[in-house]
């Protein structure tokens, strides 16, 4: 009878499936292009961006790119890809993830644990179909993962500053018109995560995000002061991720 | 502590060396996974509780849920409904204390949830039909807060099979066993979700048919 029991258990958990866990690329720094859809200028403005808003905020954030998902859905990515790579600082589970697959026009946002009350999936969905979505439609990857950068580092409380166009530097061209013409993505992405914001709750998040900006937490090691070379040395802070965050496609 | 009388030690030394051989046999006692059992069970417990969580979460958000899609022009009722009765079913079903270690209770439980996921995953891809209502704000950033919960449900799920399997294993495997059998005569297997998720949402449309 014992054994018969014995047996009986051993069948029932045997067919359980085994835990999806793709196997992920290394964690090279804080901008993985494993699908190699980016050029060596947005690689580097991107990277100095997650290397600055890191050190304002002790967010960490990273970009990745994969060449195929092999099967697995872009949900099971992030959570093996962030898990994997433990983004985020211990304790906290302050990292986010942006994780784009072109050849299957798939992208997510993931979120950490310990932000998902500063990026609600309703902002993370937002960012990927109002921002990101349609840079992608119309064939523009390395914009639509800038722009979706700067949404995110916006929508976490950080800062950007000097936008995207490498086209930026023009001297000759001394009236307001550049200034403006560089700033004017930068206020619309504002005013696009205020006032999806602003439909999910009544404001006040501003405020909620300065905890973060006060910086002394313990973890040194990969925020290192230069931060634009690449990524030497940046490895996850062991955060951790529950599945928050939002899918799309184009 | 026989022993130590027959040494005829004075009551002091052998206090003391009663206490010397504890401290070096606890923490060996302890290296050799004594506490392995209620470690895993406390973290089996943890990872249901995030389940209950996340399921509840989805529960909460439903009444907006279905009070968004009653404002679209005539949405197709029967879908609505079969929400409605899901999430009642849901909201109805009381959870014994023992949950955890009764399987006839979990797939109560598993079942009365799939019903909810199937119907709710219906109900979205019904909503594809009715522009107005995938324009609608509100809804957009509710099908968003679902979609999230789906997911929260899914991982919360893995994250109860992986602490389940856990502490199965340690009950049934040398010396979890012979632990359990000597300090924890209590300790139960418990029940493993034996519905998968993810086939259980799988809904089947047909527009054609009114």
């Amino acid at each position: 009878m014992r054994f018969a029991m014995a047996i009986a258990l051993l069948a029932l958990v045997a067919p359980l499936p085994a835990v999806a866990d793709p196997a992920i690329p290394p964690l090279t720094g804080r901008l993985v292009d494993a699908a190699h859809v980016l050029d060596d200028w947005t690689r580097n403005q991107i990277e100095g961006e997650l290397a600055s808003f890191e050190t304002s905020s002790g967010i960490q954030l990273v970009v990745v790119t994969l060449p195929d998902l092999g099967g697995d859905t872009i949900e099971d990515w992030g959570l093996a890809l962030g898990r994997g790579w433990g983004i985020g600082q211990k304790g906290k589970n302050n990292g986010v993830l942006l994780i784009v697959a072109p050849k299957d026009h798939k992208l997510r946002i993931e979120v950490g644990y310990g932000l998902e009350g500063e990026m609600p999936d309703a902002t993370a969905n937002g960012i990927v179909n109002n921002i990101i979505v349609p840079r992608f439609r119309s064939g523009d990857i390395p914009g639509g993962i800038g722009a979706g950068v700067d949404a995110i580092i916006v929508g976490l409380g950080g800062k950007v500053e000097g936008v995207t166009a490498p086209a930026q530097t023009s001297p000759n061209n001394s009236s307001v018109t550049p200034f403006l013409k560089g700033f004017l993505p930068f206020i619309i992405f504002i005013a696009v995560i205020i006032m999806i914001n602003r439909r999910r709750r009544g404001g006040g998040r501003w405020g909620s995000v300065y905890p973060y900006m006060g910086g002394g937490f313990g973890r040194g090691g990969f925020s290192s002061s230069s931060g634009f070379s690449g990524g030497g040395g940046f490895s996850g802070g062991g955060g951790s991720f529950g599945g928050g965050g939002a899918s799309g496609g184009w | 502590m026989r022993i130590f009388r027959s040494l005829h030690l004075p009551r002091m030394a052998r206090a003391i060396a009663g206490l010397v051989l504890l401290s070096l046999t606890l923490p060996l006692i302890a290296s050799c996974g004594v506490n392995s059992i209620p470690t895993y069970e406390e973290q089996a417990r943890a990872a249901w509780a995030q389940v209950l969580n996340q399921y509840q979460r989805r529960t909460d958000l439903i009444p907006n849920l279905v009070a968004t899609v009653k404002g679209a022009a005539n949405f197709e009722s029967k879908t609505l409904q079969a929400v409605v009765e899901a999430r009642a079913k849901v909201g109805q079903m009381q959870l014994p204390a023992d949950v955890l270690t009764n399987p006839q209770a979990m797939q109560a439980f598993e079942q009365n949830q799939a019903g909810l996921t199937s119907a709710l995953s219906r109900l979205l891809v019904v909503s594809e039909q009715y522009p107005e209502l995938k324009a609608n704000a509100n809804y957009q950033t509710l099908q968003a807060q679902l979609e999230g919960t789906e997911n929260r449900i899914a991982v919360a799920r893995r994250d109860y099979i992986d602490a389940v399997r856990l502490y199965n294993t340690e009950l049934r495997t040398f010396p979890g066993r012979w632990w359990a059998w000597l300090l924890y005569p209590d300790a139960k297997e418990m029940a493993q979700f034996t519905i998968d998720d993810r086939a259980a949402a799988v809904p089947a449309v047909n527009f054609n048919t009114p």
